[in-house]
């Protein structure tokens, strides 16, 4: 049974999380509900990142952000996790590990992954890490691969003039 | 596809569904029909009834992951993962219906059954039946190589014995299994335990590593673990291939310099390498990530070895064939099959001289489609890709299995569960 967010997304910036108490609940994500997430971050900029439990690089770009929460950087953070629903608890527990339990987070709704994939990016191939920056107008640009301090950094300063 | 074909499908769903039922109510039958879950119509109502049947039954159709060969006689056998149990099943008549499956593992452990690392069977040239699996730990990362085989045509596995031997509680995961036609068996797996020594000194290392173990006496003792090569990738399942006479071909996605992700191929044998590591694939592409593709390979003559692998770089996009040649390191007759995006997981088969099937999935935005392309001059010229089955819900790796000069396409799907589809050169469509 997926559990359904106690929490607003619109208060879940990295910043704020350190405000929120320290229980993860994961969304569950439907083939509608990248259209739900954008439309939730209308003109806000997010970062929207894709992660697995077997993805070694994912854990270290987990790590990433949350040293960057404790740098008390801020900005709109939007996980998405590709496993089984079944793993929520698992996928809590490493949130918790990180101090991400804040953090708008969502978990596949369905097995279906392909489906659920194509509805994200058509053009992604199911490697992860998978990160889209998306600016105010909601142009985004996708990165493969672990994310790095500099790459964040330039989004946000980006995002920030 | 006709009407005439509709009305045939439609019969062999619902006469298909009356059998299982049969089977499962009569409580005696050793064999139930799986005609209810072969045909690509399967209505909602016997979905929904599939599942609760699964709830109670063990069966291919029920299970995770399967995964077969036929043997000399044609006999189709199949492992697949149920409630933290490999079981093992038969089918004499091409996936039709299938025997009561035996476990594999006395004791339950959890097992991976993702498309990438998934349990692999294996036939022996004396009917053995050697199956490998990997043992999820409750560490994260971590897991066993686990082997079992039945000397008895199925009726019984030996206890499971675990083929990593340092005793370390790390990752050693994405086992492949492989005879070769002296007997002798080889499993090859990704490890980690060089890494975890290198992090206990503070030192980076990428990645995994390549390791083997081989038994010469039909799976009874295997050889101590041997490293082949630093550095692979991490989570893509190993391709891997009988190499003449004696001895087996690896294929895998490697690390080479900081992070680029290409394939690497050595040739082991009994008392070791044989044939040091080489890059095989130059496609540069640079990723910092889990690509969770992994290669197919199969030999196709003297040292020749037909391949087909996954690429994102720059200049290589989607699926590529070509044959490598060992003796030289050269890829001839290298080839995309398809730069789709979405194409994903290529199988190879070459069930006669000359003939080449390549097989891969792909998702076009309302159904996944099983592709397949053939080549009559040994992957030189390629026919192009058509579809050859569909599903509209969730679905497992494809794979390729023969008997004797007979291609099949072996698929798992949520809605219609474990197919057996012959292939021929000039396909039809199988469930539209």
């Amino acid at each position: 049974m997926i559990g359904k967010s106690i929490l607003y997304p619109g208060i879940l910036t990295l910043l704020l999380m350190l405000a929120v108490p320290a229980a993860a609940e994961q969304q569950a994500f439907s083939e509608d509900s990248i259209a739900v997430i954008e439309n939730h971050y209308k003109n806000e900029p997010f970062l929207l990142v894709m992660w697995s439990i077997e993805c070694p690089p994912c854990r270290e770009e987990l790590a990433l952000f949350s040293q960057l929460k404790r740098m008390g950087e801020n900005f709109n953070l939007v996980l998405i996790s590709t496993d089984h629903f079944s793993q929520q608890d698992t996928l809590n527990a490493i949130l918790v590990e990180f101090g991400l339990e804040g953090v708008d987070s969502w978990i596949f709704a369905s097995d279906s992954i392909e489906k659920l994939r194509y509805h994200i990016d058509p053009e992604w191939f199911g490697e992860m890490p998978r990160s889209y920056f998306y600016d105010t107008s909601h142009h985004r640009i996708a990165v493969s691969g672990k994310l790095t301090h500099q790459t964040i950094n330039a989004w946000l300063k980006d995002k920030n003039t | 596809m006709t009407r005439s074909n509709l009305f045939n499908i439609g019969c062999r769903v619902f006469l298909g569904f009356f059998g299982w039922s049969l089977a499962l109510y009569s409580g005696a039958e050793a064999t139930f029909s799986a005609g209810a879950v072969t045909a690509g119509t399967v209505s909602t109502e016997i979905r929904q009834t599939q599942a609760e049947e699964c709830s109670s039954l063990v069966s291919v159709h029920c299970g995770a992951a399967p995964s077969g060969a036929f043997d000399e006689k044609g006999r189709y056998w199949v492992v697949f993962v149920q409630q933290e149990y490999l079981y093992l099943s038969y089918s004499d008549d091409q996936g039709v219906r299938f025997s009561t499956p035996v476990k594999v593992n006395g004791i339950p452990e959890s097992i991976y059954t993702d498309g990438e690392n998934r349990p692999k069977l294996a036939i022996g040239t004396d009917h053995e039946i050697y199956v490998s699996w990997t043992k999820r730990s409750p560490e994260r990362f971590s897991g066993d190589i686990r082997f079992s085989r039945s000397i008895d045509q199925g009726k019984s596995f030996s206890p499971a014995q675990t083929i990593n031997d340092d005793g370390l509680v790390t990752s050693h995961r994405f086992d492949a299994l492989i005879t070769d036609l002296r007997g002798d068996v080889y499993i090859a797996w990704l490890d980690k335990r060089d890494r975890l020594a290198a992090q206990s000194q503070n030192n980076a290392y990428t990645g995994a590593a390549l390791y083997y173990a081989v038994s010469t006496d039909k799976g009874v003792s295997f050889s101590p673990n041997q490293k082949v090569a630093d550095h692979s990738c991490e989570c893509c399942r190993i391709a891997i291939s009988r190499s003449g006479q004696s001895g087996a071909a690896v294929f895998w996605r490697h690390i080479f310099e900081t992070n680029t992700r290409d394939h690497a191929f050595v040739l082991v044998g009994p008392k070791g390498v044989s044939q040091a590591p080489q890059r095989a694939t130059v496609d540069n592409w640079q990723i910092d990530a889990c690509p969770h593709h992994g290669p197919a390979m199969m030999e196709v003559g003297s040292g020749h070895y037909a391949m087909a692998w996954f690429t994102n770089s720059p200049q290589h996009k989607g699926i590529y064939f070509g044959i490598f040649v060992a003796d030289t390191g050269m890829m001839m007759h290298q080839t995309s099959l398809t730069h789709s995006p979405g194409a994903s997981h290529p199988q190879l088969l070459r069930p006669h001289h000359g003939l080449l099937f390549a097989a891969w999935k792909i998702f076009d935005g309302k159904k996944t489609l099983i592709m397949l392309t053939t080549s009559e001059d040994d992957g030189i010229n390629w026919q192009p890709a058509q579809v050859i089955a569909e599903t509209e819900e969730a679905s497992d790796h494809p794979l390729l299995v023969q008997k004797g000069s007979q291609a099949y396409l072996s698929w798992f799907t949520k809605n219609e569960g474990f197919r057996l589809i012959p292939l021929s050169i000039r396909q039809e469509v199988q469930n539209q």
